[in-house]
């Protein structure tokens, strides 16, 4: 084992703190897409027109949001995948 | 469990589904506005909260029932990860709870039912957790953790039949439980599911990566202890 | 095993009178609590609801200072391990929850006089009170014990028994609230029912650590 972990060379809490963070930024972006989106909403009198704009806005946004998500925990798995087959490899 | 595995892969598709579908196709409710769009995040939130404490506890009765040794040691630590995760989805499906609060009713905490059992939920997630990292053997700390668990997950059945003759409740429960038999739309009731089938294939995609981090970790500190 | 558990039971109140220091302890802590309390306000005249909250804030936290004990002393001691090797962890679990729910009573017997001496307490339905508060002492104690030898067994540092017993003690509380309000209010008319859910909480309870309690105690 002579490469060095980029993961793993800390205790594993720290991944735990990786997730941790990145759950609390989901619910901070979350949270103020929701506040945004409602605020959008008051501004605008008649609530149709507005509302439907502003919707796409925080649709994209929130997909935006989960596409980073999404590709960060694609590479965690990958990276899992290729260190399971080092260490199956190496035993 | 590989099987498991494999089905929270989905949450690639689900997810962009779920919001797509949350804020785009489901009409908003009657009365609640658009604001009513939380709901498919804040019930499927708190929902996984329910079921993260759930799988902990069936996890640590698992673990002090079983003779097998990895097993246990698997047991006990995805036990520990969902009660992570728990505690993680509890505090989003309170803040967004909140948020809700705040634009229908007017203030951010109300003390009704609903509220103070997800209080609860998270005290005993805090608890659970406080015990465990205080004990550094991994052995004890696993069959203290498990007892308190299973105790705290037994006393919360008194809450759910104590706690509505107690309070009256504010929360919007008669109003979705009616729309749930009676008004919900299809399209709000689609959207509910596949928002619901989202988070918890969210959960299970971390909880399961969480476990393997964890066991790659300790197979790693074992090969540099020999 | 019966005579297991006296013999337990007996050795823990030899220590304790020995030295009675979780004993004084606790009771100056309630006493300092109550007085603190009927000083702040003034004697003024409080709702049944405000009084019971008080009065069961004072009993919970006198139970944190003071049932955790038991265990800890085994473990401050390191007599724990002679224990484990001379007795059954049944008879140990209850030879020591007896010893708590005894414990338990002694705090409720000097708490509550003082409380309805200092804030001029008016106890409408008094077999109600008592009754509340005696099945309340009891879902604690009961509660406590198991947890107690948890936090004893993790090092039993201080809040760590209040942070881990409050989740499970929120029923409890709750509900003595409940029942010590109607009985001091003269326009309720009380119910048993409260009573019969402490009871049935602390056989509840006590059934789940006995069955537990081998895990906790035993390190294999």
């Amino acid at each position: 084992m002579n490469k060095p972990i980029f993961l793993l060379r800390n205790p594993y809490e720290r991944s735990i703190l990786r997730f941790l963070l990145t759950s609390i930024t989901v619910a901070v972006f979350m949270s103020s897409i929701l506040f945004a989106q409602d605020s959008a909403d008051r501004r605008s009198s008649p609530p149709a027109d507005d509302g439907y704009g502003s919707l796409y806005i925080v649709t994209a946004v929130a997909l935006a949001v989960w596409i980073v998500i999404s590709a960060y925990l694609i590479w965690i798995d990958r990276k899992l995948a290729r260190l399971e087959k080092e260490l199956r490899q190496g035993k | 469990m590989k099987w498991f595995d494999r089905i929270t892969h989905s949450i690639h598709i689900l997810m962009p589904l779920a919001i797509i579908m949350a804020f785009l196709w489901a009409p908003p409710a009657d009365i609640l506005g658009e604001s009513s769009r939380i709901l498919y995040f804040h019930v499927p939130l708190a929902w996984v909260a329910v079921f993260a404490f759930a799988v902990s506890g069936v996890l640590s009765i698992l673990y002090l029932s079983s003779k097998n040794e990895t097993k246990r040691d698997t047991f006990d630590a995805y036990a520990h990860h969902s009660a992570v995760l728990g505690l993680l989805f509890t505090l989003m499906a309170v803040i967004t709870g909140s948020i809700w609060a705040r634009i229908s009713w007017g203030s951010f905490w109300n003390w009704d039912p609903r509220e103070t059992s997800i209080v609860i939920v998270l005290l005993i997630y805090l608890a659970y957790l406080s015990l465990r990292a205080v004990i550094p053997e991994p052995n004890r700390k696993g069959r203290i953790g498990a007892a308190y668990l299973i105790i705290a997950m037994s006393v919360v059945p008194f809450f759910v039949f104590l706690v509505p003759r107690i309070y009256e409740s504010l929360h919007p429960d008669t109003i979705i439980n009616a729309e749930r038999t009676v008004h919900l739309a299809p399209q709000m009731r689609a959207t509910l599911i596949v928002s619901v089938c989202a988070f918890t294939a969210l959960y299970g995609r971390l909880l399961f990566l969480q476990g393997r981090v964890s066991s790659l970790a300790q197979r790693i500190e074992e090969i540099y202890d020999e | 095993m019966a005579s297991e558990i006296v013999r337990n039971l007996r050795k823990d109140i030899h220590v304790e009178a020995r030295s009675r220091t979780a004993l004084n302890l606790t009771l100056s802590f309630s006493v300092t609590v109550t007085l603190a309390i009927s000083l702040a306000s003034a004697g003024a005249r409080m709702s049944p609801g405000t009084l019971s909250i008080l009065l069961w804030i004072v009993l919970f936290f006198s139970a944190m200072n003071g049932l955790s004990h038991i265990f800890v002393r085994e473990e401050e001691r390191r007599t724990e391990t002679f224990l484990r090797l001379y007795s059954s962890y049944e008879a140990i679990y209850l030879s020591k929850l007896l010893f708590n729910v005894a414990f338990m009573c002694i705090i409720e017997t000097a708490i509550l006089p003082l409380f309805i001496f200092f804030l001029q307490i008016d106890v409408i339905h008094s077999a109600h009170f008592i009754a509340a508060a005696a099945a309340g002492g009891l879902a604690i104690s009961s509660a406590a014990t198991i947890l107690a030898a948890m936090v004893a067994r993790a090092g039993g540092r201080g809040s760590l028994f209040t942070v881990i017993s409050f989740p499970v003690m929120m029923p409890v509380i709750w509900v003595a609230i409940n029942a010590t309000t109607i009985s001091l209010d003269p326009k309720a008319h009380p119910s048993w029912n409260p009573c019969f859910f402490l009871l049935a909480f602390s056989g509840f309870i006590v059934a789940m650590s006995f069955l537990l309690f081998r895990f906790v105690w035993l390190d294999e």
